[in-house]
């Protein structure tokens, strides 16, 4: 039985307890859980895709993120029980700005970047620029995520860098955001690196932010 | 010609009205602002949740502006009062926690948020939809305004948006997607309540009466038309009809936030009447397009963009943009002029006035 092709297409079928049994399946075949995350990755993107066409809707995204989500879990469980360290790209910070409620795009940006070799350390919603700052300074990270879905509270991500400048690791990290209340235009006034307007679009920038 | 002849006209696409009728939900701060410029009380009406107290609230003050509708719905029970967190959180009586947001009151924490089976829905305490005292101001205000200005009866929440703030957005998309136990059930209880207050209010005499269930989205809709189909379809078919058995000539207003193009003619063909807030710039909103493909079966109430165009536009682009909907959209009737949300904050006063204004300008048949 081909292990790989199970678990991606148990996620591209959104069957969450499934995808778990084939992933735990599939470490026990021995098979390297680089690999297994290699497929989740593809699974996510094919999903991905389908929703930037208009093929898929919200509930099939937050579905696959979900089963992603938890079979990398495993895979990370097994990697550590191996006496190994989970080797990942970079360490990325993500939350929505204080005042604003609203996770689902960052869910989804969290798994997207999980399943794509990075560490995520997801502080949730309306999180206060102090409690991001230190973030990013406790973890080292070298991307933060910021999410703000309303105008109102968008412009918390300025103060957010503003933030971050003071602390004077604002040259250590690097700043992408998202949501629907950003723009290009909006992450060049407030100073930050990147804007995404997707979550698959989040991969792609990480990438090229860590070179 | 009357707000109301005037609406009516507009609405049921039944000859010209003398000019495109004005409606427009302001939030808490402009009116204020306006109350005081006017020197006209606000009356707020605490109703069964926040968003739709902005649109019940300040009615005299939207009317003194230019509005031709007056907005009535379900209040809180006579002497009823939130019970408040130390934070000063409310709890509403479906028991959502909710926080004051920058714009409006957020719910932070879901009564169903660990919901699994049928039976804990239906354990589910829903608040009496006919408690006394919770149509006192909707009385009051058809037996003032009934005569001259178009009565909306709101029933929003109702279906969808009930249920994503019992059970969180996130939980409640991944249980539809796959049919958990307990959403049929679910969409019947939030079905069965918004049906009682909306036949309620079709029985006190409004002239329309106002759904609401937002699937849509910036970029697209939320959940595919398979699965509003699915689920919601035949219900809304259902809802329309139990209204119209009431009063056959009540128009049926049907708020639904995003792009939804793709739903307009299943909707309308189960009952949908009036379409709300035709979302601006988003895919599948184009004017000329939706009058084209439905200006003919459908009146459109709403296109005004108030995300980018009232806060941040000049006053010479919204008179643009007001003449060009209107003249696309209002051709041959059919369309009355609103923002497509409550306007927010961030507009001024004199941008709320310049839209007044350039509808009465631009609207004249």
């Amino acid at each position: 039985m081909d292990y790989l092709e199970v678990v991606k297409n148990y996620i591209l079928d959104y069957e969450k307890e499934k995808t778990l049994e084939a992933a735990q399946a599939a470490i026990s075949a021995g098979y390297d859980p680089m690999r297994v995350l290699d497929v989740i990755t593809e699974a996510l993107s094919i999903v991905g895709e389908g929703f930037s066409a208009g093929d898929l809707f919200l509930p099939e995204l937050i579905y696959a993120s979900d089963c992603a989500q938890a079979a990398i879990k495993v895979l990370e469980e097994k990697i550590t029980s191996d006496g190994k360290e989970a080797q990942h790209k970079a360490t990325v910070v993500l939350g929505t700005v204080k005042g604003d409620l609203h996770d689902i795009g960052k869910s989804i940006v969290a798994a997207l970047l999980m399943a794509n070799g990075y560490k995520v350390v997801d502080l949730g919603t309306d999180v206060p620029s102090e409690k991001i700052a230190a973030a990013v300074k406790e973890n080292k990270a070298e991307i933060l995520g910021l999410s703000a879905l309303l105008t109102t509270t968008a412009v918390e991500m300025g103060n957010v860098i503003k933030h971050i400048e003071k602390e004077g690791i604002r040259n250590e990290v690097k700043i992408m955001i998202g949501g629907g209340a950003t723009n290009e235009e909006f992450a060049r006034q407030i100073g930050a690196d990147q804007y995404g307007e997707t979550a698959v679009d989040a991969i792609r920038i990480a990438g090229e932010l860590i070179k | 010609m009357n707000s109301k002849e005037r609406v009516r006209k507009a609405l049921c696409r039944d000859g010209l009205p003398d000019r495109v009728p004005i409606e427009f939900d302001l939030c808490r701060s402009l009116l204020d602002a306006f109350g005081q410029k006017l020197g006209i009380p606000v009356h707020y009406t605490n109703a069964i949740y926040e968003d739709i107290t902005y649109r019940l609230s300040g009615n005299e003050i939207r009317i003194a502006l230019g509005s031709d509708c007056v907005h009535v719905g379900a209040s809180l029970p006579r002497d009823y009062e939130h019970p408040k967190d130390s934070n000063g959180y409310i709890v509403n009586e479906f028991g959502m926690k909710m926080r004051p947001g920058p714009i409006y009151i957020e719910v932070i924490k879901h009564p169903l948020a660990d919901v699994t089976n049928a039976q804990e829905v239906i354990d589910f305490q829903f608040p009496d939809p006919l408690a006394e005292g919770r149509y006192d101001d909707a009385e009051k205000y058809i037996q003032t305004y009934g005569k001259d200005y178009f009565i909306i009866g709101n029933m929003e929440l109702t279906m969808y948006d009930m249920m994503h703030e019992l059970v969180g957005t996130e939980k409640l998309l991944m249980d539809l997607a796959l049919g958990a136990e307990y959403i049929e059930p679910l969409i019947e209880k939030t079905k069965d309540f918004a049906l009682s207050v909306g036949k309620k209010l079709v029985a006190m005499g409004v002239d329309g009466v106002w759904a609401g269930d937002d699937f849509g989205a910036q970029n697209g809709m939320i959940m595919s038309p398979k699965m509003w189909r699915k689920y919601f379809k035949e219900r809304y078919r259902e809802v329309y009809a139990e209204l119209k058995a009431i009063n056959p000539n009540v128009v049926i207003m049907q708020h639904c936030d995003g792009a939804v193009a793709p739903i307009l003619d299943e909707w309308i063909e189960v009952g949908l009447e009036v379409f709300n807030p035709v979302q601006p710039n988003v895919p599948g909103h184009d004017p000329e397009d939706l009058k084209s493909r439905f200006g003919h079966k459908m009146s459109f109430w709403g296109a005004i963009d108030q995300q980018q165009l009232l806060p941040y536009g000049t006053l010479e682009e919204i008179a643009v943009d007001i003449e060009s909907k209107i003249k696309i959209l209002g051709e041959g009737g059919g369309y009355m002029c609103s923002p497509a949300h409550i306007i927010q904050q961030d507009t001024s006063m004199e941008k709320v006035e310049a839209f007044i204004n350039a509808v009465k300008k631009y609207g004249v048949y």
